[in-house]
Protein backbone atom coordinates (compact mmCIF):
# COMPACT_ATOMS: atom_id res chain seq x y z
CA UNK A 1 0.00 0.00 0.00
CA UNK A 2 1.19 3.44 -0.84
CA UNK A 3 1.74 5.62 2.16
CA UNK A 4 0.73 9.19 2.39
CA UNK A 5 3.34 11.48 3.74
CA UNK A 6 3.25 15.14 4.37
CA UNK A 7 6.67 15.33 2.85
CA UNK A 8 6.72 16.93 -0.56
CA UNK A 9 8.45 15.33 -3.49
CA UNK A 10 8.84 16.01 -7.16
CA UNK A 11 6.48 14.35 -9.62
CA UNK A 12 7.90 11.33 -11.34
CA UNK A 13 8.21 11.38 -15.13
CA UNK A 14 6.34 8.34 -16.35
CA UNK A 15 3.48 7.56 -18.65
CA UNK A 16 1.93 5.30 -16.02
CA UNK A 17 -0.23 7.86 -14.31
CA UNK A 18 -3.66 6.36 -13.70
CA UNK A 19 -3.86 3.81 -10.88
CA UNK A 20 -7.50 3.00 -11.36
CA UNK A 21 -10.89 4.07 -12.63
CA UNK A 22 -14.31 2.96 -11.48
CA UNK A 23 -18.01 3.61 -11.72
CA UNK A 24 -20.14 2.76 -8.68
CA UNK A 25 -23.90 2.84 -8.19
CA UNK A 26 -25.76 4.64 -5.41
CA UNK A 27 -25.16 1.83 -2.94
CA UNK A 28 -21.45 1.73 -3.57
CA UNK A 29 -21.64 -1.43 -5.66
CA UNK A 30 -19.25 -1.77 -8.53
CA UNK A 31 -20.62 -1.29 -12.02
CA UNK A 32 -17.22 -1.21 -13.68
CA UNK A 33 -13.77 -0.97 -12.18
CA UNK A 34 -10.24 -1.25 -13.44
CA UNK A 35 -7.01 -1.14 -11.47
CA UNK A 36 -3.77 -0.68 -13.34
CA UNK A 37 -1.02 -0.90 -10.75
CA UNK A 38 0.05 -4.44 -9.97
CA UNK A 39 1.38 -3.40 -6.59
CA UNK A 40 -1.77 -1.98 -5.06
CA UNK A 41 -5.23 -3.45 -4.52
CA UNK A 42 -4.31 -6.75 -6.08
CA UNK A 43 -7.30 -8.87 -5.08
CA UNK A 44 -10.94 -8.26 -5.86
CA UNK A 45 -11.66 -8.36 -2.15
CA UNK A 46 -9.23 -5.54 -1.42
CA UNK A 47 -10.56 -3.57 -4.37
CA UNK A 48 -14.17 -3.88 -3.28
CA UNK A 49 -13.31 -2.99 0.30
CA UNK A 50 -11.51 0.09 -1.02
CA UNK A 51 -14.50 0.98 -3.20
CA UNK A 52 -16.91 0.65 -0.24
CA UNK A 53 -14.67 2.83 1.85
CA UNK A 54 -14.29 5.34 -0.96
CA UNK A 55 -18.04 5.41 -1.53
CA UNK A 56 -18.85 5.87 2.16
CA UNK A 57 -16.48 8.79 2.33
CA UNK A 58 -17.68 10.46 -0.84
CA UNK A 59 -21.33 9.78 -1.58
CA UNK A 60 -22.73 12.49 0.65
CA UNK A 61 -20.06 15.12 0.33
CA UNK A 62 -20.05 16.39 -3.20
CA UNK A 63 -16.47 17.43 -2.96
CA UNK A 64 -14.69 16.38 -6.20
CA UNK A 65 -11.52 15.05 -4.59
CA UNK A 66 -10.35 12.96 -1.66
CA UNK A 67 -7.11 11.45 -0.44
CA UNK A 68 -7.65 7.90 0.71
CA UNK A 69 -5.25 5.05 1.49
CA UNK A 70 -2.37 6.82 -0.19
CA UNK A 71 -4.32 7.45 -3.38
CA UNK A 72 -5.65 10.72 -4.68
CA UNK A 73 -9.17 10.11 -5.99
CA UNK A 74 -11.05 12.63 -8.06
CA UNK A 75 -14.75 11.98 -8.48
CA UNK A 76 -17.99 13.19 -9.90
CA UNK A 77 -21.54 11.98 -9.47
CA UNK A 78 -24.80 12.21 -11.29
CA UNK A 79 -28.23 10.90 -10.23
CA UNK A 80 -27.28 7.41 -9.04
CA UNK A 81 -23.80 6.98 -10.53
CA UNK A 82 -20.37 7.81 -9.10
CA UNK A 83 -17.29 8.14 -11.30
CA UNK A 84 -13.81 7.90 -9.80
CA UNK A 85 -10.28 8.22 -11.14
CA UNK A 86 -7.42 7.24 -8.84
CA UNK A 87 -3.76 8.23 -8.97
CA UNK A 88 -0.79 8.19 -6.67
CA UNK A 89 -0.84 10.77 -3.89
CA UNK A 90 2.21 12.30 -5.55
CA UNK A 91 0.38 12.93 -8.80
CA UNK A 92 -0.71 16.19 -10.34
CA UNK A 93 -4.38 16.40 -9.32
CA UNK A 94 -5.29 18.32 -12.42
CA UNK A 95 -4.05 15.60 -14.76
CA UNK A 96 -6.27 13.15 -12.89
CA UNK A 97 -9.10 15.64 -13.17
CA UNK A 98 -8.64 15.80 -16.94
CA UNK A 99 -8.91 12.00 -17.10
CA UNK A 100 -12.06 12.07 -14.98
CA UNK A 101 -13.56 14.67 -17.29
CA UNK A 102 -12.74 12.50 -20.29
CA UNK A 103 -14.38 9.50 -18.60
CA UNK A 104 -17.48 11.34 -17.47
CA UNK A 105 -17.97 13.28 -20.67
CA UNK A 106 -17.57 10.28 -22.93
CA UNK A 107 -19.94 8.17 -20.84
CA UNK A 108 -22.35 11.07 -20.81
CA UNK A 109 -22.28 11.33 -24.59
CA UNK A 110 -22.62 7.56 -24.95
CA UNK A 111 -25.71 7.59 -22.74
CA UNK A 112 -27.12 10.59 -24.59
CA UNK A 113 -26.81 12.69 -21.45
CA UNK A 114 -28.96 10.30 -19.41
CA UNK A 115 -26.23 9.52 -16.92
CA UNK A 116 -28.04 7.06 -14.66
CA UNK A 117 -27.73 3.45 -13.68
CA UNK A 118 -30.56 2.04 -15.77
CA UNK A 119 -29.18 3.60 -18.95
CA UNK A 120 -25.57 2.70 -18.25
CA UNK A 121 -26.58 -0.93 -17.79
CA UNK A 122 -28.28 -0.92 -21.18
CA UNK A 123 -25.10 0.44 -22.76
CA UNK A 124 -22.53 -1.39 -20.71
CA UNK A 125 -20.71 -2.67 -23.80
CA UNK A 126 -20.02 0.84 -25.13
CA UNK A 127 -18.94 2.02 -21.68
CA UNK A 128 -16.51 -0.90 -21.41
CA UNK A 129 -15.03 0.09 -24.76
CA UNK A 130 -14.77 3.71 -23.60
CA UNK A 131 -12.85 2.58 -20.50
CA UNK A 132 -10.52 0.71 -22.81
CA UNK A 133 -10.05 3.75 -25.04
CA UNK A 134 -9.27 6.17 -22.22
CA UNK A 135 -6.62 4.23 -20.39
CA UNK A 136 -4.37 1.34 -21.38
CA UNK A 137 -2.64 -0.27 -18.43
CA UNK A 138 -2.36 3.05 -16.60
CA UNK A 139 -1.24 5.10 -19.60
CA UNK A 140 -3.61 7.85 -20.68
CA UNK A 141 -4.48 6.82 -24.21
CA UNK A 142 -6.83 9.61 -25.11
CA UNK A 143 -8.42 12.49 -23.25
CA UNK A 144 -10.71 13.88 -25.89
CA UNK A 145 -14.31 12.72 -25.26
CA UNK A 146 -15.41 13.08 -28.87
CA UNK A 147 -12.63 10.92 -30.26
CA UNK A 148 -13.12 8.38 -27.45
CA UNK A 149 -16.81 8.16 -28.23
CA UNK A 150 -16.05 8.03 -31.92
CA UNK A 151 -14.24 4.79 -31.29
CA UNK A 152 -16.51 3.34 -28.60
CA UNK A 153 -20.01 4.07 -29.83
CA UNK A 154 -20.31 2.10 -32.97
CA UNK A 155 -23.56 0.40 -32.31
CA UNK A 156 -25.87 3.11 -33.57
CA UNK A 157 -24.14 3.00 -36.92
CA UNK A 158 -24.71 -0.66 -37.54
CA UNK A 159 -28.49 -0.42 -37.26
CA UNK A 160 -29.58 1.03 -40.58
CA UNK A 161 -32.41 3.53 -40.44
CA UNK A 162 -34.76 1.10 -42.09
CA UNK A 163 -34.32 -1.45 -39.33
CA UNK A 164 -34.95 0.94 -36.46
CA UNK A 165 -38.40 0.85 -34.98
CA UNK A 166 -40.61 3.91 -35.26
CA UNK A 167 -40.26 4.41 -31.51
CA UNK A 168 -36.46 4.42 -31.74
CA UNK A 169 -36.47 6.99 -34.50
CA UNK A 170 -38.88 9.19 -32.56
CA UNK A 171 -36.82 8.81 -29.42
CA UNK A 172 -33.58 9.82 -31.08
CA UNK A 173 -35.30 12.74 -32.80
CA UNK A 174 -36.68 13.87 -29.45
CA UNK A 175 -33.25 13.63 -27.82
CA UNK A 176 -31.65 15.61 -30.58
CA UNK A 177 -34.27 18.32 -30.35
CA UNK A 178 -33.96 18.45 -26.57
CA UNK A 179 -30.20 18.86 -26.72
CA UNK A 180 -30.26 21.40 -29.45
CA UNK A 181 -32.65 23.47 -27.33
CA UNK A 182 -30.61 23.05 -24.18
CA UNK A 183 -27.41 24.18 -25.83
CA UNK B 1 -53.72 2.45 -9.28
CA UNK B 2 -52.18 0.45 -6.49
CA UNK B 3 -51.23 -2.33 -8.86
CA UNK B 4 -49.69 0.22 -11.18
CA UNK B 5 -47.65 1.53 -8.28
CA UNK B 6 -46.48 -1.92 -7.41
CA UNK B 7 -45.46 -2.64 -10.96
CA UNK B 8 -43.53 0.56 -11.03
CA UNK B 9 -41.85 -0.32 -7.76
CA UNK B 10 -40.83 -3.74 -8.99
CA UNK B 11 -39.48 -2.26 -12.13
CA UNK B 12 -37.42 0.16 -10.14
CA UNK B 13 -36.11 -2.57 -7.89
CA UNK B 14 -34.80 -4.68 -10.70
CA UNK B 15 -33.98 -1.42 -12.46
CA UNK B 16 -34.44 -3.25 -15.74
CA UNK B 17 -30.90 -4.33 -15.03
CA UNK B 18 -30.03 -7.15 -17.40
CA UNK B 19 -26.82 -7.83 -15.51
CA UNK B 20 -28.36 -8.46 -12.13
CA UNK B 21 -27.98 -11.93 -10.64
CA UNK B 22 -25.97 -13.28 -13.54
CA UNK B 23 -24.96 -16.86 -13.06
CA UNK B 24 -21.55 -17.88 -14.29
CA UNK B 25 -22.54 -21.37 -15.44
CA UNK B 26 -25.49 -20.06 -17.44
CA UNK B 27 -23.39 -17.37 -19.09
CA UNK B 28 -20.72 -19.92 -19.93
CA UNK B 29 -23.37 -22.08 -21.56
CA UNK B 30 -24.61 -19.11 -23.54
CA UNK B 31 -21.09 -18.71 -24.89
CA UNK B 32 -21.66 -21.89 -26.88
CA UNK B 33 -23.95 -19.84 -29.05
CA UNK B 34 -20.82 -18.32 -30.59
CA UNK B 35 -20.33 -21.50 -32.59
CA UNK B 36 -23.48 -20.91 -34.60
CA UNK B 37 -23.36 -19.52 -38.11
CA UNK B 38 -24.20 -16.98 -39.29
CA UNK B 39 -23.15 -14.89 -36.34
CA UNK B 40 -25.82 -12.69 -34.81
CA UNK B 41 -23.71 -9.66 -33.76
CA UNK B 42 -26.15 -8.14 -31.33
CA UNK B 43 -26.79 -11.30 -29.40
CA UNK B 44 -23.08 -12.14 -29.26
CA UNK B 45 -22.17 -8.63 -28.09
CA UNK B 46 -24.67 -9.03 -25.29
CA UNK B 47 -23.21 -12.38 -24.21
CA UNK B 48 -19.67 -11.00 -24.41
CA UNK B 49 -20.58 -8.03 -22.25
CA UNK B 50 -22.09 -10.42 -19.70
CA UNK B 51 -18.81 -12.35 -19.59
CA UNK B 52 -16.82 -9.14 -19.26
CA UNK B 53 -19.18 -7.92 -16.55
CA UNK B 54 -18.68 -11.12 -14.57
CA UNK B 55 -14.90 -10.83 -14.90
CA UNK B 56 -15.05 -7.19 -13.86
CA UNK B 57 -17.06 -8.10 -10.78
CA UNK B 58 -14.21 -10.37 -9.75
CA UNK B 59 -15.84 -13.69 -10.64
CA UNK B 60 -13.20 -16.44 -10.80
CA UNK B 61 -12.97 -18.52 -13.97
CA UNK B 62 -11.08 -21.79 -13.89
CA UNK B 63 -8.42 -22.31 -16.54
CA UNK B 64 -10.70 -24.70 -18.38
CA UNK B 65 -13.68 -22.38 -18.31
CA UNK B 66 -11.56 -19.46 -19.46
CA UNK B 67 -9.99 -21.51 -22.23
CA UNK B 68 -13.39 -22.74 -23.43
CA UNK B 69 -14.80 -19.24 -23.60
CA UNK B 70 -11.64 -18.02 -25.26
CA UNK B 71 -11.88 -20.60 -28.00
CA UNK B 72 -15.58 -19.90 -28.47
CA UNK B 73 -14.88 -16.19 -28.97
CA UNK B 74 -12.32 -16.93 -31.67
CA UNK B 75 -15.22 -18.16 -33.81
CA UNK B 76 -16.58 -14.62 -33.83
CA UNK B 77 -13.71 -13.43 -36.01
CA UNK B 78 -15.80 -14.45 -39.01
CA UNK B 79 -18.15 -11.53 -38.38
CA UNK B 80 -17.20 -8.12 -39.74
CA UNK B 81 -19.29 -6.21 -37.21
CA UNK B 82 -17.05 -3.51 -35.71
CA UNK B 83 -18.62 -3.42 -32.27
CA UNK B 84 -18.57 -7.18 -31.96
CA UNK B 85 -14.95 -7.30 -33.03
CA UNK B 86 -14.03 -4.69 -30.44
CA UNK B 87 -15.78 -6.65 -27.72
CA UNK B 88 -13.90 -9.77 -28.80
CA UNK B 89 -10.62 -7.89 -28.40
CA UNK B 90 -11.64 -6.81 -24.92
CA UNK B 91 -12.47 -10.40 -24.02
CA UNK B 92 -9.16 -11.61 -25.39
CA UNK B 93 -7.31 -9.11 -23.24
CA UNK B 94 -9.26 -10.01 -20.12
CA UNK B 95 -8.93 -13.75 -20.62
CA UNK B 96 -5.30 -13.67 -21.73
CA UNK B 97 -4.04 -14.13 -18.18
CA UNK B 98 -6.36 -17.05 -17.44
CA UNK B 99 -6.77 -19.12 -20.59
CA UNK B 100 -4.32 -21.47 -22.22
CA UNK B 101 -3.06 -21.54 -25.81
CA UNK B 102 -4.11 -17.94 -26.34
CA UNK B 103 -1.53 -17.54 -29.11
CA UNK B 104 -4.05 -19.18 -31.42
CA UNK B 105 -5.56 -15.77 -32.20
CA UNK B 106 -2.23 -14.24 -33.21
CA UNK B 107 -2.84 -14.60 -36.92
CA UNK B 108 -6.41 -13.23 -36.74
CA UNK B 109 -5.22 -10.23 -34.79
CA UNK B 110 -2.24 -9.68 -37.06
CA UNK B 111 -4.63 -9.69 -39.99
CA UNK B 112 -6.82 -7.09 -38.28
CA UNK B 113 -3.93 -4.85 -37.31
CA UNK B 114 -2.61 -4.74 -40.86
CA UNK B 115 -6.05 -4.62 -42.45
CA UNK B 116 -7.84 -1.70 -44.02
CA UNK B 117 -10.43 -1.13 -41.31
CA UNK B 118 -9.14 1.77 -39.19
CA UNK B 119 -11.69 1.07 -36.50
CA UNK B 120 -10.15 -2.34 -35.82
CA UNK B 121 -6.49 -1.57 -36.07
CA UNK B 122 -5.62 0.28 -32.85
CA UNK B 123 -7.60 -2.11 -30.68
CA UNK B 124 -6.21 -5.14 -32.53
CA UNK B 125 -2.66 -3.95 -31.87
CA UNK B 126 -3.31 -3.57 -28.18
CA UNK B 127 -5.00 -6.95 -27.93
CA UNK B 128 -2.20 -8.60 -29.88
CA UNK B 129 0.50 -7.14 -27.69
CA UNK B 130 -1.32 -8.27 -24.57
CA UNK B 131 -1.16 -11.92 -25.67
CA UNK B 132 2.31 -11.85 -27.21
CA UNK B 133 5.36 -13.00 -25.31
CA UNK B 134 8.94 -12.13 -26.15
CA UNK B 135 9.45 -15.23 -28.28
CA UNK B 136 6.49 -14.41 -30.49
CA UNK B 137 7.29 -10.78 -30.68
CA UNK B 138 9.77 -11.21 -33.49
CA UNK B 139 7.04 -12.48 -35.76
CA UNK B 140 5.06 -9.27 -35.45
CA UNK B 141 8.01 -6.92 -35.22
CA UNK B 142 7.70 -5.69 -38.77
CA UNK B 143 4.03 -4.83 -38.32
CA UNK B 144 4.69 -3.07 -35.05
CA UNK B 145 7.32 -0.86 -36.68
CA UNK B 146 4.88 0.03 -39.42
CA UNK B 147 2.10 0.72 -36.95
CA UNK B 148 4.26 3.07 -34.89
CA UNK B 149 4.76 5.35 -37.88
CA UNK B 150 1.22 4.92 -39.18
CA UNK B 151 -0.42 8.17 -40.17
CA UNK B 152 -3.55 7.31 -38.21
CA UNK B 153 -2.87 8.74 -34.71
CA UNK B 154 -4.96 6.10 -32.95
CA UNK B 155 -2.94 3.31 -34.56
CA UNK B 156 0.33 5.01 -33.77
CA UNK B 157 -0.61 5.69 -30.14
CA UNK B 158 -1.83 2.15 -29.64
CA UNK B 159 1.43 0.74 -31.00
CA UNK B 160 3.57 3.07 -28.88
CA UNK B 161 1.74 2.34 -25.66
CA UNK B 162 1.80 -1.39 -26.37
CA UNK B 163 5.52 -1.16 -27.04
CA UNK B 164 5.96 0.60 -23.70
CA UNK B 165 4.17 -2.25 -21.95
CA UNK B 166 6.26 -4.81 -23.84
CA UNK B 167 9.49 -3.01 -23.05
CA UNK B 168 9.36 -4.32 -19.50
CA UNK B 169 9.36 -7.93 -20.69
CA UNK B 170 11.39 -7.68 -23.89
CA UNK B 171 13.48 -4.52 -23.65
CA UNK B 172 16.10 -5.58 -26.19
CA UNK B 173 13.58 -6.23 -28.91
CA UNK B 174 11.56 -3.10 -28.34
CA UNK B 175 14.78 -1.06 -28.36
CA UNK B 176 15.05 -1.87 -32.04
CA UNK B 177 11.91 0.18 -32.68
CA UNK B 178 13.44 3.35 -31.39
CA UNK B 179 13.89 4.94 -34.80
CA UNK B 180 10.22 4.51 -35.61
CA UNK B 181 9.25 5.86 -32.22
CA UNK B 182 11.46 8.89 -32.76
CA UNK B 183 9.78 9.48 -36.05
CA UNK B 184 6.43 9.35 -34.28
CA UNK B 185 7.64 12.13 -32.00
CA UNK B 186 7.30 14.47 -34.97
CA UNK B 187 3.63 13.68 -35.30
CA UNK B 188 1.07 16.48 -35.29
CA UNK B 189 -1.15 14.55 -32.92
CA UNK B 190 -0.60 15.61 -29.30
CA UNK B 191 -1.21 12.16 -27.82
CA UNK B 192 1.12 10.44 -30.29
CA UNK B 193 3.99 12.79 -29.38
CA UNK B 194 3.33 12.22 -25.72
CA UNK B 195 3.33 8.45 -26.01
CA UNK B 196 6.35 8.50 -28.29
CA UNK B 197 8.36 10.62 -25.88
CA UNK B 198 7.45 8.34 -23.02
CA UNK B 199 8.51 5.27 -24.95
CA UNK B 200 11.72 6.64 -26.41
CA UNK B 201 12.88 8.10 -23.12
CA UNK B 202 12.03 4.78 -21.52
CA UNK B 203 14.10 2.81 -24.00
CA UNK B 204 17.09 5.07 -23.75
CA UNK B 205 17.45 4.99 -20.04
CA UNK B 206 20.92 3.51 -20.32
CA UNK B 207 22.06 5.82 -23.03
CA UNK B 208 22.09 9.06 -21.19
CA UNK B 209 23.59 11.22 -23.86
CA UNK B 210 20.91 10.38 -26.37
CA UNK B 211 18.19 10.87 -23.79
CA UNK B 212 19.42 14.37 -23.26
CA UNK B 213 19.49 14.97 -26.98
CA UNK B 214 16.07 13.51 -27.30
CA UNK B 215 14.50 15.74 -24.76
CA UNK B 216 16.39 18.78 -25.94
CA UNK B 217 14.73 18.39 -29.29
CA UNK B 218 11.50 19.64 -27.81
CA UNK B 219 12.87 22.83 -26.44
CA UNK B 220 12.01 25.68 -28.69
CA UNK B 221 9.28 23.82 -30.43
CA UNK B 222 5.66 24.16 -29.55
CA UNK B 223 4.39 21.03 -27.94
CA UNK B 224 0.67 20.55 -28.35
CA UNK B 225 -0.08 17.89 -25.80
CA UNK B 226 -0.48 19.03 -22.21
CA UNK B 227 0.32 15.50 -21.06
CA UNK B 228 3.54 15.59 -22.97
CA UNK B 229 4.50 18.90 -21.46
CA UNK B 230 3.87 17.48 -18.04
CA UNK B 231 6.12 14.57 -18.85
CA UNK B 232 8.85 16.84 -20.12
CA UNK B 233 8.57 18.97 -17.02
CA UNK B 234 8.89 15.89 -14.88
CA UNK B 235 12.06 14.92 -16.71
CA UNK B 236 13.44 18.34 -16.13
CA UNK B 237 12.59 18.14 -12.48
CA UNK B 238 14.09 14.71 -12.26
CA UNK B 239 17.39 15.79 -13.67
CA UNK B 240 17.43 18.28 -10.94
CA UNK B 241 16.80 15.73 -8.27
CA UNK B 242 19.57 13.64 -9.68
CA UNK B 243 22.26 14.61 -7.28
CA UNK B 244 21.83 11.25 -5.65
CA UNK B 245 25.07 9.27 -5.85
CA UNK B 246 23.34 6.68 -7.92
CA UNK B 247 21.25 8.39 -10.55
CA UNK B 248 20.02 5.10 -11.93
CA UNK B 249 18.44 4.24 -8.64
CA UNK B 250 16.38 7.39 -8.84
CA UNK B 251 15.49 6.60 -12.36
CA UNK B 252 14.29 3.11 -11.91
CA UNK B 253 12.32 4.21 -8.95
CA UNK B 254 10.83 6.94 -11.05
CA UNK B 255 9.89 4.46 -13.69
CA UNK B 256 10.67 6.50 -16.71
CA UNK B 257 13.90 6.57 -18.06
CA UNK B 258 15.41 9.80 -18.78
CA UNK B 259 18.69 8.66 -17.37
CA UNK B 260 20.81 11.67 -17.78
CA UNK B 261 24.39 11.49 -16.81
CA UNK B 262 25.69 13.92 -14.29
CA UNK B 263 28.48 14.68 -16.72
CA UNK B 264 25.95 15.46 -19.38
CA UNK B 265 24.69 18.38 -17.47
CA UNK B 266 25.61 20.75 -20.22
CA UNK B 267 23.40 19.05 -22.75
CA UNK B 268 20.61 18.75 -20.24
CA UNK B 269 20.83 22.42 -19.60
CA UNK B 270 20.72 23.09 -23.30
CA UNK B 271 17.79 20.79 -23.61
CA UNK B 272 15.68 22.48 -21.07
CA UNK B 273 16.75 26.00 -21.87
CA UNK B 274 15.60 25.57 -25.45
CA UNK B 275 12.06 25.76 -24.17
CA UNK B 276 12.55 28.87 -22.14
CA UNK B 277 10.91 31.85 -23.66
CA UNK B 278 9.17 29.84 -26.31
CA UNK B 279 5.48 29.34 -26.27
CA UNK B 280 4.89 25.76 -25.38
CA UNK B 281 1.29 25.10 -26.25
CA UNK B 282 0.76 21.91 -24.37
CA UNK B 283 0.25 22.34 -20.63
CA UNK B 284 1.15 18.69 -20.07
CA UNK B 285 4.44 19.23 -21.77
CA UNK B 286 5.10 22.34 -19.75
CA UNK B 287 4.45 20.35 -16.61
CA UNK B 288 7.06 17.85 -17.66
CA UNK B 289 9.48 20.62 -18.47
CA UNK B 290 8.93 22.11 -15.05
CA UNK B 291 9.71 18.76 -13.49
CA UNK B 292 12.93 18.56 -15.49
CA UNK B 293 13.90 22.07 -14.66
CA UNK B 294 13.31 21.53 -10.97
CA UNK B 295 15.52 18.50 -11.11
CA UNK B 296 18.26 20.49 -12.73
CA UNK B 297 18.16 23.12 -10.04
CA UNK B 298 18.78 20.48 -7.41
CA UNK B 299 21.89 19.11 -9.07
CA UNK B 300 23.39 22.25 -10.34
CA UNK B 301 25.29 24.67 -8.16
CA UNK B 302 26.37 26.99 -10.87
CA UNK B 303 24.61 30.08 -12.12
CA UNK B 304 22.62 28.07 -14.62
CA UNK B 305 20.33 26.81 -11.93
CA UNK B 306 19.02 30.32 -11.63
CA UNK B 307 17.77 30.12 -15.18
CA UNK B 308 15.82 27.03 -14.36
CA UNK B 309 14.24 28.70 -11.40
CA UNK B 310 13.41 31.64 -13.63
CA UNK B 311 11.78 29.31 -16.09
CA UNK B 312 9.68 27.65 -13.42
CA UNK B 313 8.68 31.00 -12.04
CA UNK B 314 7.78 32.11 -15.51
CA UNK B 315 5.45 29.15 -15.74
CA UNK B 316 3.55 30.47 -12.74
CA UNK B 317 2.01 32.95 -15.13
CA UNK B 318 0.80 30.35 -17.62
CA UNK B 319 -2.89 30.33 -18.41
CA UNK B 320 -3.42 26.66 -17.64
CA UNK B 321 -4.02 25.87 -13.98
CA UNK B 322 -2.35 22.53 -14.44
CA UNK B 323 0.92 24.19 -15.38
CA UNK B 324 0.67 26.87 -12.71
CA UNK B 325 0.22 24.23 -10.08
CA UNK B 326 3.05 22.09 -11.43
CA UNK B 327 5.35 25.10 -11.26
CA UNK B 328 4.29 26.17 -7.78
CA UNK B 329 4.64 22.59 -6.56
CA UNK B 330 8.14 22.35 -8.01
CA UNK B 331 9.28 25.62 -6.45
CA UNK B 332 7.96 24.72 -3.05
CA UNK B 333 9.54 21.28 -3.09
CA UNK B 334 12.99 22.30 -4.24
CA UNK B 335 15.55 21.24 -1.68
CA UNK B 336 17.64 24.23 -2.47
CA UNK B 337 16.40 27.40 -0.83
CA UNK B 338 14.72 29.57 -3.38
CA UNK B 339 15.35 33.27 -3.21
CA UNK B 340 11.73 34.18 -3.19
CA UNK B 341 8.92 31.81 -2.41
CA UNK B 342 6.29 34.51 -2.40
CA UNK B 343 5.01 34.19 -5.99
CA UNK B 344 4.54 30.43 -5.65
CA UNK B 345 2.89 30.82 -2.28
CA UNK B 346 0.51 33.46 -3.55
CA UNK B 347 -0.50 31.20 -6.43
CA UNK B 348 -1.21 28.41 -3.98
CA UNK B 349 -3.08 30.91 -1.87
CA UNK B 350 -5.28 31.72 -4.85
CA UNK B 351 -5.87 28.01 -5.39
CA UNK B 352 -7.12 27.73 -1.81
CA UNK B 353 -9.91 30.13 -2.67
CA UNK B 354 -10.88 28.34 -5.86
CA UNK B 355 -14.36 26.95 -6.40
CA UNK B 356 -12.88 23.65 -7.61
CA UNK B 357 -12.14 21.22 -4.84
CA UNK B 358 -9.22 19.69 -6.74
CA UNK B 359 -7.54 23.05 -6.85
CA UNK B 360 -8.20 23.75 -3.19
CA UNK B 361 -6.79 20.37 -2.23
CA UNK B 362 -3.78 20.82 -4.48
CA UNK B 363 -3.14 24.23 -2.94
CA UNK B 364 -3.65 23.15 0.65
CA UNK B 365 -1.58 19.98 0.22
CA UNK B 366 1.37 21.83 -1.21
CA UNK B 367 1.17 24.48 1.49
CA UNK B 368 1.10 21.72 4.09
CA UNK B 369 4.35 20.34 2.67
CA UNK B 370 5.86 23.77 2.80
CA UNK B 371 4.88 24.25 6.43
CA UNK B 372 7.28 21.55 7.49
CA UNK B 373 10.18 23.33 5.85
CA UNK B 374 9.39 27.01 5.84
CA UNK B 375 6.63 27.81 8.32
CA UNK B 376 7.21 31.52 7.94
CA UNK B 377 6.47 31.42 4.24
CA UNK B 378 3.04 29.94 4.89
CA UNK B 379 2.20 32.55 7.49
CA UNK B 380 0.76 34.83 4.83
CA UNK B 381 -1.84 32.20 3.97
CA UNK B 382 -3.15 31.69 7.50
CA UNK B 383 -6.42 33.44 6.78
CA UNK B 384 -7.02 31.44 3.61
CA UNK B 385 -6.29 28.22 5.41
CA UNK B 386 -8.64 29.19 8.20
CA UNK B 387 -11.38 29.63 5.64
CA UNK B 388 -10.72 26.09 4.48
CA UNK B 389 -11.38 24.61 7.92
CA UNK B 390 -15.09 24.67 7.20
CA UNK B 391 -14.57 23.43 3.65
CA UNK B 392 -17.25 21.02 2.43
CA UNK B 393 -14.48 18.70 1.26
CA UNK B 394 -13.17 16.90 4.29
CA UNK B 395 -9.75 16.12 2.86
CA UNK B 396 -9.25 19.81 2.25
CA UNK B 397 -10.49 20.73 5.70
CA UNK B 398 -8.27 18.16 7.40
CA UNK B 399 -5.22 19.38 5.54
CA UNK B 400 -6.01 22.95 6.49
CA UNK B 401 -6.35 22.05 10.16
CA UNK B 402 -3.11 20.09 10.22
CA UNK B 403 -1.26 22.88 8.51
CA UNK B 404 -2.64 25.50 10.86
CA UNK B 405 -1.76 23.42 13.90
CA UNK B 406 1.79 23.20 12.67
CA UNK B 407 2.11 26.91 12.03
CA UNK B 408 -0.19 27.95 14.84
CA UNK B 409 0.65 31.08 16.69
CA UNK B 410 -1.03 32.53 19.73
CA UNK B 411 -2.60 35.28 17.71
CA UNK B 412 -4.61 32.83 15.64
CA UNK B 413 -6.19 31.07 18.59
CA UNK B 414 -8.74 33.80 19.14
CA UNK B 415 -10.02 33.52 15.62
Amino acid sequence: MVHTTMEGSLFEPTLYIVKGMCILDNEGNRILAKYYDKNILTTTKEQKAFEKNLFNKTHRANAEIIMLDGLTCVYKSNVDLFFYVMGSSHENELILQSVLNALYESVSILLRRNVEKRVIMENLDSVMLAFDEICDGGVILDSDPTSIVGRAALRTEDVPLGEQTVAQVLQSAKEQLKWSLLK
Amino acid sequence: MSSFKRDKKEEEDSGGNPYQNLDKTIVLQEARYFNETPVNPRKCIYILSKILYLLNQGEKFTTKEATDVFFATTKLFQSKNVMLRRMVYLCIKELSTMAQDIIIVTSSLTKDMTGKEDLYRPAAIRALCSITDSTMLQAIERYMKQAIVDKNPAVSSAALVSALHLSSSAPDLVRRWVNEAQEAMNSDDPMVCYHALGLVAGLKKNDKLSTVKLITRYFGTSVKSPYMLCLLIRFAAQMEAMNSDDPMVCYHALGLVAGLKKNDKLSTVKLITRYFGTSVKSPYMLCLLIRFAAQMVETDDSDTSKRFIDFIEYCLRHKSEMVIYEAAHAIVNLKKPVRDLAPAVSVLQLFCGSSKASLRLAGARTLACLTAKRPTAVAACTVDLENLISDPNRSVATLAVTTLLATGAESSIDR
